[in-house]
């Protein structure tokens, strides 16, 4: 099974993806991507979510399961049997929790195995890069003005390295 | 904790918002009528709290209430003043 | 036996007061639990914990019933090895529960209390000497200890160098020999006190033992605010209490901070330096383990899967009716007391009644005593101010409790749970909305768990709302009141100022109630509320307009002589930097200049020199002042309480049920 999450990014189902777009990027394809509404999509976040407001979902095959904390996180990933299963990152999600990166990251690749996991962020922190690290194919698109999302606020949140490039970059990882 | 989706309040008044900006692109003379209509959109919104979890069908149901009463309101008058 | 103080040290040592202070020591040794989904891949694991941590199987209980296991005696440590080594598979209990707490709550124990005493009474006698230290300085710089006053039998200023300052001090504690001492700033101080002493070769006499528990300073996530804790040096066998810092002791006094200790199982020590959030699911704690049931080491286990509407819908806060802004005459406060806890309770909302709603949930049976408490002290200050402090930290413990119950961290807490409080509490406010309108009454605004009413009898609707919720009320009368106006002048919510029947002005949301007003501008609000609470109708409200205005122009003509000191803005910082330029990062950048250690949570007190500039000083060292940014918020202030005085917008009268106004109601 393959999707077109956006121009140019296709994802297969039996990998993990870790993608970095902008927020409206992500919502208009999940509002409206036909094939990500024929599929079992399991949408998880963390309790405060960007996306989730902008989502107009009603049908049926869109589930939501929430972790509030790291721990819950690994058993939500761990459960899911969906087709898709879709994280939001929650950059707070491993404050005083960094042990869980490791397992969690484990989980969404073990879970990657069959499904199409997909690994969100709106820009990159140091907890995102350490979770993608076991992801098989790590994209970044950016808006169509250049722009990037400004980061999310944290109690710390961290930039890694520099300025990221503007063009559309796939990183294929093995 | 919770509180994943923003407040209904919260998103009436981004549609509120929107319906600004929009009225700003009317003509002159229909400005004024934007204007309302964006106080109107927020108006109700606490009480459509209660029953709807769509900022947007809240907006739409604060709208339609007023519109109803100013219909309805000079029959009103009309039959208070009837023995 | 009265214990004073506790601690784990090899043993769990109890000082109990009974004449003399004496510490009594207990051997304790308790195990964890562990539970494996399935042990069959970790069979040499558990072999090497029943050879090395004496494991052995055994059955144990959740609050959503037995689990078959193991208990190992072992630490933390281990308990995280077992973590990792299984995966996260592994479920582990009461490995983090706090061991003279534990102890305690297995023998039915607990302290600041007499066996014969209940936990649940209001009342609490104590029987400890006081002494009371006060160092002259400002503690966040760095200051020596030249000038302090002591007060025990009688009061004492020592006063001279240092080394005689502090040997002095030291011996008045030694041969006075207190059980508890007072001290503004304790946790700021003893680490410096400390230094000193060793500097001069003197020996600090605060802990029985000599030796002293560090609580480390750190800044913590609460209730959406960032929270800072001092660094703090407990003394053994002794209740030492930072009058300044401490919630509890500010709130409830010495009483208050000896009766969270004897709900939650804590020493005074503690419940003095922690949070109503942490008392309340440390009160959670002991209760579980004295009814045998184990605590969950982490939070695991999610929310269930949802539907996108079905979450929506669930995922919403309390009731909230607008007001239309104007001033009101006759109107009446209802508020449900304990309003969210007294639904769990009603509701029997807990962890495992979610899916078992036959059950006798864990946290409403918890609860409940502790609410019977809170509804009784709530009726006993009305008679004797006494139970008023013991009223508000139950009233603080209950509700926290509630934004506990989501809380990421709580022990016992489901999200489910909290969405049942807060769906059930919308329904309460709008039968009770239902019911006021039936009776002729107008509801002027509303916000989650209190209604502002025109109408009467007042009293036949409180004895309606009261039997048909089964819910406890209060009623407050206003003669008049305030509602303000948001910026885009719709009703705010939760801003008003009004009369109260006895006269005196109830105030939210305005710069008088505001943390952060300076003095100067929060003394005009008060002045001028003064002024209008000697009117009892709206009519005289509108007469004393030229008083009041008078207190604003002479507040304006004034404010550039005025101290610099009462122009201080106080700030609880949430971070320490800041992606704009503004203010309070100023204040901070300041701060910090000076040497002055902050982090989330602290507070700052500082003036504004040159808003344009961004220039700040701390308050401590300001001089002069920015006279246009305080005269913008002067007279945003002044705006509050203008508004009553507005004739464009005419105060609405009650519209009754046939929708014909009426001027009064009887």
């Amino acid at each position: 099974m393959r999707i077109e999450l956006s121009k140019g990014i296709t994802l297969q189902s039996g990998t993990f993806n870790a993608v970095i777009a902008p927020e409206k990027v992500i919502v208009a394809a999940i509002n409206s991507h036909a094939d990500l509404q024929r599929f079992l999509f399991l949408f998880v976040c963390g309790n405060y979510s960007r996306l989730l407001s902008g989502i107009n979902r009603t049908s049926g095959n869109f589930e939501i399961r929430r972790a509030f904390t790291a721990h819950q996180l690994f058993t939500i990933v761990k459960e899911a049997s969906h087709t898709i299963v879709f994280v939001e990152h929650d950059p707070t999600m491993f404050d005083g929790a960094e042990k869980m990166i490791i397992p969690v990251s484990g989980a969404l690749k073990d879970v990657g195995r069959e499904a199409l996991v997909i690994l969100y962020t709106p820009s990159m922190d140091r907890p995102f890069s350490a979770l993608m690290r076991s992801a098989d194919r790590v994209f970044q698109i950016t808006a169509p003005d250049g722009s990037m999302d400004r980061p999310q606020r944290s109690a710390r949140s961290y930039r890694i390295g520099g300025p990221l490039p503007p063009a559309q970059t796939t990183l294929e990882v093995s | 904790m919770g509180r994943s989706f923003t407040s209904i309040r919260q998103g009436v008044k981004s549609t509120a918002d929107h319906w600004a900006r929009s009225s700003r692109a009317l003509k002159k003379e229909d400005q004024p009528y934007g204007e309302k209509l964006v106080k109107l959109a927020k108006k109700h919104s606490s009480e459509a709290f209660y029953g709807c979890d769509d900022p947007l069908e809240a907006a739409v149901f604060s709208v339609l209430i007023e519109m109803i009463k100013k219909q309805e309101q000079p029959e009103q008058e009309k039959n208070d003043v009837d023995p | 036996m009265w214990i004073l103080d506790s601690a784990y040290r090899g043993g769990v040592d109890l000082w109990v007061r009974d004449g003399a202070v004496t510490k009594i020591r207990h051997d304790y040794d308790p195990p964890f639990y562990l539970y494996l989904p399935d042990p069959h891949p970790h069979h040499d694991m558990i072999g090497t914990l029943e050879s090395e941590y004496h494991a052995g199987e055994c059955t144990f209980t959740t609050i959503f019933g037995e689990l078959s296991g193991y208990r190992v005696f072992a630490g933390r440590s281990v308990a995280e090895a077992i973590e990792q080594q299984t995966n996260y598979e592994a479920q582990l209990f009461n490995v983090d529960v706090r061991i003279d707490q534990r102890f305690m709550a297995e023998h039915g124990i607990f302290p600041c209390g007499a066996e014969h005493e209940s936990r649940f009474s209001p009342d609490i006698s104590y029987n400890l000497r006081r002494f009371e230290i006060s160092i002259r300085g400002n503690p966040s710089l760095s200051a020596a200890f030249t000038d302090i006053d002591v007060t025990h039998e009688r009061c004492e200023r020592l006063h001279g160098r240092e080394r005689n300052v502090l040997a002095d001090l030291f011996s008045l504690v030694t041969a006075c020999d207190p059980d508890v001492i007072l001290m503004p700033d304790a946790d700021t101080w003893m680490p410096k006190l400390q230094k000193q002493a060793r500097a001069h070769g003197l020996e600090m006499p605060f802990s029985r033992t000599g030796k002293y528990r560090r609580m480390d300073a750190r800044s913590y996530w609460s209730y959406g605010r960032v929270e800072h804790k001092e660094s703090a040096l407990i003394p053994d066998g002794r209740i030492l209490i930072d009058t300044e810092k401490s919630f509890v002791y500010r709130e409830g006094g010495l009483a208050g901070v000896l009766m969270a200790a004897r709900l939650s199982g804590l020493p005074p020590n503690l419940t003095s330096r922690f949070t109503p959030g942490t008392l309340i699911s440390s009160y959670e704690v002991y209760e579980a383990v004295r009814r045998g049931i184990v605590v969950p080491f982490r939070k695991s286990d999610a929310e269930k899967v949802r539907r996108f509407a079905e979450l929506r819908a669930a995922d919403r806060g309390g009731m909230m009716f607008q007001p239309a802004p104007g001033i009101y005459g006759d109107v009446d406060e209802i508020d449900f007391t304990s309003l969210y806890p007294s639904i769990i309770v009603q509701a029997n909302l807990s962890p495992e009644t979610i899916e078992h709603p036959e059950r006798q949930g864990f946290l409403p049976a918890v609860l409940d005593p502790l609410l019977g408490l809170r509804i009784r002290t709530k009726q006993l200050k009305k008679s004797d101010p006494r139970y008023a402090g013991i009223d508000s930290i139950l009233k603080w413990m209950l509700v926290t409790c509630f934004g506990y119950t989501g809380y990421k961290n709580a022990k016992f807490g489901r999200i489910e749970v909290h969405e049942g409080i807060t769906g059930r509490s919308r329904d309460i406010l709008m039968r009770t909305k239902d019911i006021a309108e039936a009776m002729g009454f107008c509801v002027l605004h509303g916000i989650v768990d209190c209604l502002w009413v025109q109408g009467s009898p007042i009293e036949a609707l409180k004895a309606h709302i009261e039997q048909t919720t089964r819910l406890l009320t209060e009623i407050e009368h206003f003669d008049w009141i305030v509602f303000l106006p948001q910026n885009d002048g719709s009703g705010a919510y939760n801003r008003y100022y009004g009369r109260l029947s006895d006269g005196s002005v109830k105030v939210r949301g305005i710069a008088a109630r505001r943390h952060d007003t300076p003095e100067y501008i929060r003394a005009m609000q008060r002045d001028m509320l003064t002024v209008m609470a000697s009117t009892a109708t709206i009519a005289d409200v509108g007469k004393a307009k030229d008083l009041v205005k008078a207190i604003y122009r002479h507040a304006v003509q004034n404010l550039p002589y005025a101290h610099a000191q009462d122009l201080a803005i106080n700030r609880r910082i949430s971070r320490l930097t800041y992606t704009h330029r503004c203010i309070e990062g100023a204040a901070v950048k300041e701060y910090q200049k000076r040497g002055v250690a902050v982090a989330p949570g602290a507070k700052i007190s500082y003036v504004v020199r040159d808003a344009r500039k961004y220039a700040i000083d701390p308050a401590w060292s300001a001089g002069s002042f920015d006279v246009r940014y305080y005269r913008e918020l002067l007279d945003k202030a002044w705006g509050e309480i203008s508004y009553a005085f507005m004739s464009e917008k005419p105060s609405l009268n009650c519209v009754g049920r046939d929708n014909r106004s009426i001027n009064t109601i009887h």
